[in-house]
C-alpha cells in the first residue's frame, strides 16, 4: 500500500509540476463564461443553462483530460525509460499501474470538484440559489473520466498512443449510444444481435454516469443511484486494471 | 540466501523482427556469479550485454533458459530486494527533485521514511551532489544523472549491483568518479556486475570477467586467465642513438627518430629477447619498452574478431 501510495504521490507531484493545473484554471473561465452567456435570460432560465452548459463543458474538459493522461501515463515513461528504476525495485508491474491510476483518479476528481465547486458559486451570485447537487454530478463525471483512463491505460499497454486515443474515443461513441442498447433487442440479423450483444457486455454504458439533466432541471437524484452508478464505474475501472497488468506483466521493454 | 548472486541456465532471447525474422540476441547464455565478485560483462555494441541485463533486472523475459538472482527466478519482484540497478542511460522524471526521488525509492524498497532520509543524504554526499538534492532533476547534466543513479541504485544496502555502461558518455573526470565509487563499493564486499565496451575499466576493477559476442559467451574467467591468452602483441623501444649510422636494423626495418637522439622501433612479441640483446650489445640506452597495445585490449578485439568471422563463416 505505502509502494502504490509512493507512486501515486510522485506522479502527482509531476502533474502539478508540468504545470497540467492552468488547463484547469483555462476551463475555470470556460465555466464563467457560461454566466456571461446566460445573462440575457430571465432568472431561472438564466441558472439551469449555467448549470446545463457548464457541467457539459467540465464533463467533456474531464473525459478529454482522463483520455489524455491514460493514454501517456505508462507510453511516456516507457519511451523516455524512466520506469526502469521503477520496476528494478521489489514492486510488481500491477503496483506500478495501480499506482499509476490512483494518482489519476486523484487529479480527475480534484479537477471535477474544482470546476464544481466554481459552477456552485457562479449560480450562487448569478441566480441566488444553492445547488449542491452540482457535485454529485461532479462525482460522477470524475468516475466516469477514471473509468476512460483506466482503460486508456489497458490499450496503452500494447498500443501506441495514438492507437490508444482513437481507439478510446470509439469506445467512448459506442458507450454512449444509448440505441446501442435497444439494438441488441430489434436487430434483424443476428450476428448483429450478438455483435451488439458483447459490446453491450463488454464497453461501459457512459450515459449511466451523467445525471446533468436531472441537476439542470432540480430533479432529484438519490443517493444510491449515485453510489451504485460510482460501484458500476469502480467495477470497470477494476476490469481495465486488471487487463491492463495482464497484458503489460509480461511485456518485454 | 543463494552464495550464487546471479545464475544463467541456457539463457535465450529471441526477437521477431521485420517479415516475422527471428533475431537471435542471446543464445544458450550460463553464467555463475559468486556473491564478493566484481564480475565485468564485456563486449561490442549489440553484443547481448543489455538484453543479459534486462534479463535480469526483470524488464524482458527469456525465450527460454533460466535466470536467478540470490536464487530467485529474475521474473519476480522478490528476486530485486538485494538489488540496485543503474541503467546506461539514467533517465527519471525531469519535474522531479532529487531527494524526493530517493525518499520514493526508498519506500518502494520497504525502506522506513528515516532510514531512507539518512541514506539519501549520505549517497547524496557520497556522489557529491548533496547541495543539490532540491534541484530537479532536469537541471541536471549527464554526469551527474549518472551519479544520482548510483545513488538510487545503493539506497537500500543491496547485496548486488548491476550497472549498464555506467560510464557510457561521460567525460574522462566523470569516468574516474564513477569508478572511484565502485572500486570503494567492491572493497566494501558488494557483489558488482557491470558492463562495458571499454576493457581497461574491467582489468582495473573485476576479478571475474565474461566476454560475449553475437549473443554467446566466448570467455568467462579471471583476468589472468585472460591474460594468458595473449600472444605477439607488438612492443614498442625506445632507446637513443648517437648517430644514424650506428641504428641497429630489426628484420630490415630502420628505427624511427621521435625527437633528437630518441628512436623508437616496433618489435614482435617473439622477437623481443632478440631485439634487446641486439640493442644492448651496441652499448645503446633503451628509455622504454611499452606493449603497442594494451595486452588485454589486443586479446579481446582478436577474440570477438575470430568469433565474428567464424559465425559469419558457418
Amino acid at each position: 500500500m505505502r509502494a502504490l501510495w509512493a507512486i501515486a504521490n510522485l506522479t502527482l507531484k509531476e502533474y502539478a509540476r508540468r504545470k497540467l493545473y492552468v488547463v484547469t484554471l483555462l476551463m475555470m473561465f470556460i465555466v464563467a463564461g457560461t454566466g456571461l452567456l446566460a445573462n440575457p435570460f430571465t432568472v431561472g432560465t438564466q441558472s439551469r443553462l449555467i448549470r446545463d452548459l457548464a457541467l457539459l463543458f467540465i464533463q467533456l474538459f474531464t473525459i478529454f483530460l482522463g483520455m489524455a493522461l491514460g493514454a501517456t501515463a505508462l507510453s511516456n515513461e516507457i519511451e523516455r525509460k524512466s520506469i526502469y528504476p521503477f520496476l528494478s525495485k521489489p514492486i510488481s508491474r500491477g503496483t506500478y499501474l495501480r499506482g499509476k491510476c490512483l494518482a489519476i483518479a486523484i487529479f480527475l476528481t480534484a479537477n471535477a470538484f474544482v470546476l464544481g465547486g466554481l459552477l456552485l458559486l457562479i449560480v450562487r451570485i448569478s441566480a441566488g440559489e444553492t445547488h449542491w447537487a452540482i457535485f454529485s454530478a461532479c462525482l460522477l463525471i470524475a468516475v466516469e473520466a477514471t473509468v476512460v483512463a483506466s482503460f486508456c491505460l489497458f490499450f496503452s499497454t500494447f498500443m501506441t498512443v495514438s492507437v490508444t486515443f482513437a481507439s478510446m474515443v470509439l469506445v467512448y461513441i459506442v458507450g454512449n449510444l444509448s440505441h446501442v442498447y435497444a439494438l441488441t433487442l430489434t436487430a434483424d440479423n443476428p450476428v448483429m444481435r450478438v455483435i451488439l450483444r458483447v459490446l453491450k457486455s463488454i464497453i461501459p454504458y457512459f450515459d449511466y454516469f451523467s445525471i446533468r439533466s436531472a441537476v439542470t432541471h432540480n430533479l432529484p437524484v438519490s443517493p444510491p443511484y449515485i453510489a451504485t452508478a460510482a460501484g458500476y464505474g469502480l467495477l470497470y475501472v477494476t476490469l481495465a486494471m486488471l487487463l491492463a497488468e495482464a497484458a503489460f506483466s509480461w511485456k518485454d521493454l | 540466501m543463494s552464495a550464487l548472486a546471479v545464475q544463467t541456465e541456457n539463457l535465450t532471447k529471441t526477437y521477431k523482427g521485420k517479415r516475422g525474422k527471428e533475431i537471435h540476441a542471446l543464445g544458450e547464455l550460463n553464467l555463475e556469479i559468486n556473491a564478493g565478485t566484481t564480475f565485468g560483462f564485456i563486449g561490442p555494441n549489440g553484443a547481448g550485454k543489455t538484453t543479459t541485463i534486462k534479463i535480469l533486472i526483470g524488464l524482458i523475459f527469456p525465450t527460454r533458459g533460466k535466470a536467478t538472482v540470490f536464487g530467485h527466478p529474475a521474473a519476480l519482484p522478490v528476486s530485486r530486494k538485494n538489488l540496485g540497478y543503474l541503467s546506461e542511460v539514467a533517465s527519471y522524471s525531469p519535474h522531479l527533485e532529487a531527494e524526493e526521488l530517493l525518499l520514493a525509492f526508498g519506500t518502494l524498497h520497504g525502506m522506513s521514511a528515516v532510514d531512507s532520509a539518512k541514506n539519501a543524504k549520505e549517497l547524496l554526499d557520497l556522489v557529491g551532489l548533496l547541495p543539490r538534492q532540491k534541484s530537479k532533476l532536469g537541471e541536471f547534466s549527464k554526469g551527474m544523472l549518472q551519479r544520482f543513479g548510483i545513488a538510487q541504485a545503493l539506497l537500500h544496502n543491496p547485496k548486488l549491483l548491476i550497472l549498464d555502461e555506467p560510464t557510457s558518455g561521460l567525460d574522462p573526470i566523470a569516468q574516474r568518479e564513477i569508478l572511484d565509487v565502485l572500486t570503494r563499493l567492491k572493497n566494501q564486499g558488494i557483489t558488482i556486475f557491470f558492463s562495458s565496451h571499454r576493457l581497461v575499466e574491467v582489468q582495473g576493477l573485476c576479478d571475474q570477467v565474461g566476454i560475449v559476442s553475437l549473443g554467446n559467451l566466448i570467455f568467462n574467467g579471471t583476468i589472468s586467465q585472460l591474460e594468458a591468452k595473449q600472444q605477439n602483441v607488438p612492443y614498442i623501444i625506445r632507446f637513443h642513438l648517437k648517430s644514424q649510422a650506428s641504428a641497429p636494423r630489426f628484420g630490415g626495418e630502420s628505427p624511427r627518430q621521435i625527437d633528437g637522439t630518441l628512436h623508437e622501433v616496433t618489435v614482435q612479441q617473439r622477437n623481443l629477447n632478440q631485439a634487446l640483446h641486439e640493442i644492448q650489445s651496441q652499448g645503446i640506452e633503451i628509455t622504454s619498452i611499452v606493449p603497442k597495445r594494451l595486452p588485454l585490449e589486443e586479446v579481446f578485439i582478436r577474440m570477438i574478431t575470430e568469433h565474428q568471422k567464424g559465425d559469419t563463416l558457418s
